[in-house]
């Protein structure tokens, strides 16, 4: 079970924080700006003094240069729910010379669990799997990460199924606004795909698609006449020169690659490529520095582990 | 379409091989589970049709390729003109112009049949083929050295060259003409040749004996760069289609007329004998033969002018008879005898033969005497001068041709040899090694020895010295046998005979007259004792001249250079044998001095390509001109060689008389060169040898004539289909770099990124964990 854990990436990501861009509902106080507006610990903004108002959250140092009173009011720092989604389609299976997606996405998805949970915020995870689908709703106690873990050890990759309908369906699972994680490699209906992942940023939820692809399917470097047979539908094949369409391959899948990335970022999401010959925890730090970064650039706080919302 | 090597066609399941190999690879394929499916798909639908088409292609092209090869190998022919283009067609026009040509036939000759036949066949060239006429008698010769044109162009040219072939006296040689034409080098951009062969179909002239030949011919043909047709027509009357079958008025020809001797002295009685033969498949009655000497008009065979005239009462078909004639010539000079025959045959020309001889005041003969001390009738030569006539060094009074001059053996050494025709030595002794060297030297330029072995003769000298590995003896000597002595031994009776002469031993030219044992007692001469030749082992220019009952070899001779040696067992004079004492013993020796004096001279009667050589005087003239039957005039300059002019020439192919005349006051010498008999043999080449030389050659029968001809004029196909080959090569090779172009791209397929940038991100971009391998 703890093979899903990679030491090595864990390492590597351990001293990064994966943080909400936006506002989350959460219990606990954490790294996280809350929606709930309190005297706790970050400034929010000043508001007219009415009577009833506690007269020590009276700014007086307002007061003082424009002699009216003024109510400081602080947000409240909350912890995190996100919510791990992980594409179990049969296209998922797909691995030559390197590990299949659906291990790549399993193992990508436990080391998320672990860092969320080390920082103290709740994780749930999602199986889009049409015929066993799996919910775990989030927690944040460490001992949750065993039951993760589990689910995604007995998740295969197999059959079809449509992609949007499931996220659809599980989204309406999550109270809190909080992150929404997809792991796919997104071959489905597009259209359906963006209608879904719209509706999940419409409920609030703040957006991260991990793209699995592997090399063989953004190369395309095969040389000897094969026979392709459907990952998703039995019995499909086609027979062909590979080298003949590999252009025209390349340049569907550059086009589809693209309106995907488009898409995501167009939704507020972020959009992170995972290819599976590629290191994990490299590409993971890759990813949460810039999305650090982003944030931090943004909230104008100067960043750091913290983000720009406290 | 025919095929040249057929065998190669076995190779066109070959043809198949791209297809199975296509096919092999695809079954070869590798199955990739697969995930993104519909961008493969989408791929799929955009560039599969036309690269299929473009792949089958490929294939079609690869397997046109090897067809083309396989048929390229194989060689096809196609008929003639099928390819079109320009068709330069060179036509050598062989005309027969043996002896047989010249025969009368409605009216006319084949020869001249066989001009008008090659003035219609030239005629009908184009104007850019090309002609050329060659005659085949007695050898093939080319009438011009380089083609004329066809057509009207040069018809004037082609008609004049016509005119000036007419019937020679030789023998024609067809199948060594057609082989030359065959062979010979064609004009530039000729693409076929035919050989027209223009014969009366005589059936001596086309060598049907050589089957060696005319298979070499064929395989020449058949495998000639050059498609070549060979046609061998008989020739057709003027008023009939069909060949001559055979002699309508038959044919009887004086095949030959020979000399018993060709050097003959002043008041010689000479032998003539003339040959006569009936060719025809009928008999003939009633022939009148006149014999001539001197220039005679061929045509006038009449009796007026004749020396002697003979009657042949009968003569059946294939029956050959023979006339003789005696005479002798009061003064000297040389002389052509001519036997003419009255006979109302198709064939004229043959009607008569000629011979030359040569009469000479004197032939001088040297005789080396080894006892010249003793009294004349002791010495050794005593019966040789005798039979020669001569005795007690006095000219007969009934005078004598032979001229002997006695020398002593140590004489020899120093005495000048050329003067003489003829060395005798009666009886053997040693000899000075000068001397042999001198006889070697004298024999080497055409003079004659003739060597008596006696009781005094030095065996071991002799074979290490005269002998000398076969120069001046054919033989070696064994030892001294006594023949009587061994007889006595026996028991018998009968076996103690003594050993004679066998008049009949051999046939030989210098013993033709010895062997007449009617009036000669050539074989009552009993040998009682004789050198013994070694061994058997005689050399291709040994000959036996006489030999003994008991077969042992008793003279024999052999030639040095131009000259002959007579090696003889025993001596010329009483002892071992009574031969001197014999009636045969002068006829012996006049003949064989005069056999011997032959090579000396000059050769008047020769043979067709012998050369004619005349030596005169160094005073004498150093121009002459040689006329041959022909009428053509050769100029000759004599080449002084030790003070004497010699005359040469090798221009003796026609058979005919020859007219050498030197200066303007020496007369003119006459020449013989033989014609062939089997000439005058008019019968055609029956059914069954048409076919026999039909297979022989690879010929077919064309139409209802005797004709033969090559396969049809076929044009070779396989450059035509090397040109394809090549070009399909060049398309393969371009549709082939269109494919990889295709598959591969020019430039590097724009990758995918394996990464996008998100806003505001600045890090570097995650290197690949174990770099990009390839999938399979």
């Amino acid at each position: 079970m703890t093979s899903l854990l990679d030491a090595e990436a864990l390492q590597t990501i351990g001293h990064l924080e994966l943080l909400s861009r936006t506002v989350v509902d959460g219990l606990l106080s954490g790294k996280h700006r809350s929606t709930t507006k309190g005297g706790c610990s970050e400034f929010a903004q000043h508001r007219q003094y009415a009577p009833g108002d506690e007269i020590r959250q009276i700014d007086w140092q307002v007061y003082a240069r424009n002699d009216r009173y003024f109510i400081k009011q602080f947000e409240e720092e909350t912890n995190l729910h996100a919510m791990v989604a992980v594409d179990t389609s049969g296209s998922m299976s797909f691995g030559m010379s390197t590990d299949r997606k659906i291990d790549y996405a399993k193992k990508t998805a436990a080391c998320l669990t672990r860092l969320l949970l080390r920082q103290r915020d709740a994780v749930g995870l999602m199986m889009l799997d049409e015929a066993h689908p799996s919910f775990v709703p989030p927690r944040q106690n460490a001992a949750h990460l065993r039951a993760i873990l589990s689910v995604l050890q007995s998740a295969t990759a197999e059959g079809g199924g449509d992609l949007d309908v499931m996220i659809r369906h599980g989204i309406t699972r999550l109270q809190r606004r909080g992150l929404f994680v997809l792991l796919s490699d997104c071959f489905d209906h597009e259209d359906e795909l963006a209608t879904a992942l719209k509706i999940v940023r419409a409920r609030g939820h703040d957006v991260i698609v991990m793209h699995v692809l592997a090399p063989e399917e953004i190369t395309f470097d095969f040389r000897r006449f094969s026979a392709f047979a459907d990952l998703e539908i039995a019995g499909r094949r086609l027979h062909l020169d590979p080298p003949a369409v590999r252009a025209e391959y390349l340049r569907q899948i550059g086009d589809f690659l693209r309106r995907i990335e488009a898409m995501v970022i167009g939704l507020g999401g972020d959009y992170v490529r995972l290819v599976t010959d590629r290191d994990i925890g490299d590409t993971l730090a890759w990813f949460l520095r810039n999305r650090n970064a982003a944030i931090s650039d943004r909230g104008g706080s100067g960043g750091g582990l913290g983000g720009g919302t406290r | 379409m025919s095929f040249l090597s057929v065998a190669f066609l076995f190779a066109l399941p070959l043809i198949a091989a791209p297809l199975a190999l296509h096919l092999f690879d695809r079954r070869r394929k590798v199955e990739i589970q697969w995930g993104a499916m519909a961008f493969l798909v989408a791929a799929t639908n955009q560039k599969t049709s036309s690269r299929r088409f473009k792949q089958w292609l490929l294939l079609l092209m690869r397997m046109l390729a090897i067809a083309a090869l396989v048929f390229a190998l194989a060689r096809p022919l196609v008929p003639g003109g099928w390819l079109g283009g320009n068709d330069r067609e060179e036509l050598i026009v062989i005309v027969d112009n043996s002896m047989s040509m010249s025969r009368s036939h409605d009216g006319g000759t084949f020869i001249e049949l066989a001009r008008d036949r090659a003035i219609d066949e030239v005629a009908q060239l184009n104007p850019n083929d090309r002609v050329r006429m060659m005659t085949s008698a007695p050898y093939p010769v080319w009438n011009q050295t380089s083609g004329l044109r066809g057509g009207t162009a040069g018809s004037e040219q082609i008609a004049a060259e016509i005119a000036t072939i007419d019937a020679t006296l030789g023998r024609s040689d067809l199948l060594a003409a057609v082989m030359r034409a065959s062979s010979s080098q064609s004009a530039p951009l000729t693409t076929r040749r035919r050989i027209l062969v223009l014969t009366d179909g005589q059936s001596g002239d086309l060598r049907l004996d050589d089957t060696v030949g005319w298979e070499r011919l064929r395989n020449r043909v058949e495998q000639a760069s050059l498609p070549t047709q060979i046609s061998i027509s008989p020739l057709t009357s003027r008023t009939s289609s069909n060949p001559v079958a055979s002699s309508t008025r038959g044919n009887v020809a004086v095949d030959r007329v020979s000399a018993n001797r060709m050097l003959v002295g002043v008041d010689h009685p000479v032998s003539f004998t003339a040959t006569i033969h009936n060719h025809a498949a009928g008999g003939v009655t009633d022939l009148s033969v006149q014999w001539h000497v001197g220039d005679h008009d061929p045509g006038e065979n009449d009796a007026s002018s004749s020396i002697h005239q003979q009657t042949i009462d009968a003569l059946d078909a294939d029956q050959t008879e023979t006339v003789r004639l005696q005479h002798a010539f009061p003064d000297p000079g040389v002389y052509r005898i001519t036997c003419g025959l009255n006979a109302d045959d198709d064939l004229i020309a043959d009607n008569r033969s000629s011979v030359v001889v040569e009469v000479v005041d004197e032939i001088p003969i040297l005789i080396v005497e080894g006892q010249s001390q003793l009294s004349s009738s002791q010495q050794d030569s005593f019966f040789v001068r005798a039979a020669l006539g001569w005795l007690d060094n006095q000219q007969p009074v009934a005078g004598s041709v032979h001229v002997p001059t006695i020398i002593s053996t140590e004489d020899l050494t120093r005495h000048r040899l050329d003067p003489y025709r003829c060395v005798v030595i009666p009886n053997l002794i040693d000899l000075e090694d000068a001397a042999i060297e001198s006889l070697r030297q004298f024999v080497f330029d055409g003079g004659g020895l003739w060597v008596a072995l006696g009781p005094r003769t030095n065996v071991d000298r002799f074979n290490t010295h005269v002998f000398a590995g076969g120069e001046l003896s054919p033989l070696a000597v064994d030892a001294i046998v006594d023949d009587i002595a061994d007889d006595a031994s026996a028991t018998d009776q009968a076996a103690a005979e003594p050993v004679r002469i066998d008049p009949f031993g051999q046939a030989h030219p210098a013993t033709a007259v010895l062997s007449d044992h009617e009036r000669l007692d050539l074989g009552d001469v009993a040998v009682q004792r004789r050198f013994r030749f070694a061994g058997n082992d005689h050399n291709a220019n040994t000959a036996v001249l006489l030999s003994l009952t008991n077969g042992q070899a008793l003279a024999v001779e052999t030639m040095h250079g131009r000259g002959r040696v007579i090696t003889q067992a025993i001596p010329l004079h009483l002892s071992w044998s009574d031969l001197a004492t014999s009636e045969a013993f002068v006829v012996m020796v006049r003949d064989w001095v005069d056999y011997l004096a032959q090579p000396k001279s000059t050769r008047f009667n020769l043979e067709p390509g012998d050369p004619v050589v005349f030596q005169s005087e160094a005073d004498g003239p150093t121009e002459a001109r040689l006329r041959t039957p022909s009428g053509e005039v050769i100029e000759l300059t004599a080449d002084t060689v030790f003070g004497k002019a010699i005359f040469r020439t090798n221009r003796t192919r026609l058979p005919g008389s020859y007219e050498m005349e030197l200066g303007l006051s020496q007369g003119t010498l006459p020449f013989e060169v033989a014609r062939d008999p089997a000439e005058s043999d008019l019968s055609p080449l029956s059914d069954s040898k048409w076919s026999a030389l039909a297979s022989l050659a690879g010929l077919r029968s064309v139409g209802t004539q005797q004709t033969l001809s090559s396969q049809p004029q076929t044009d070779p196909l396989w450059p035509w289909l090397l040109l394809g080959l090549i070009a399909l090569m060049a398309g393969d090779l371009i549709l082939s770099g269109f494919l990889a172009r295709e598959r591969f791209g020019t430039s590097e397929v724009a990758a995918v990124p394996t990464q996008p940038m998100l806003s505001g991100s600045l890090g570097d971009l995650p290197r690949s964990r174990s770099g990009s391998r390839a999938a399979s």
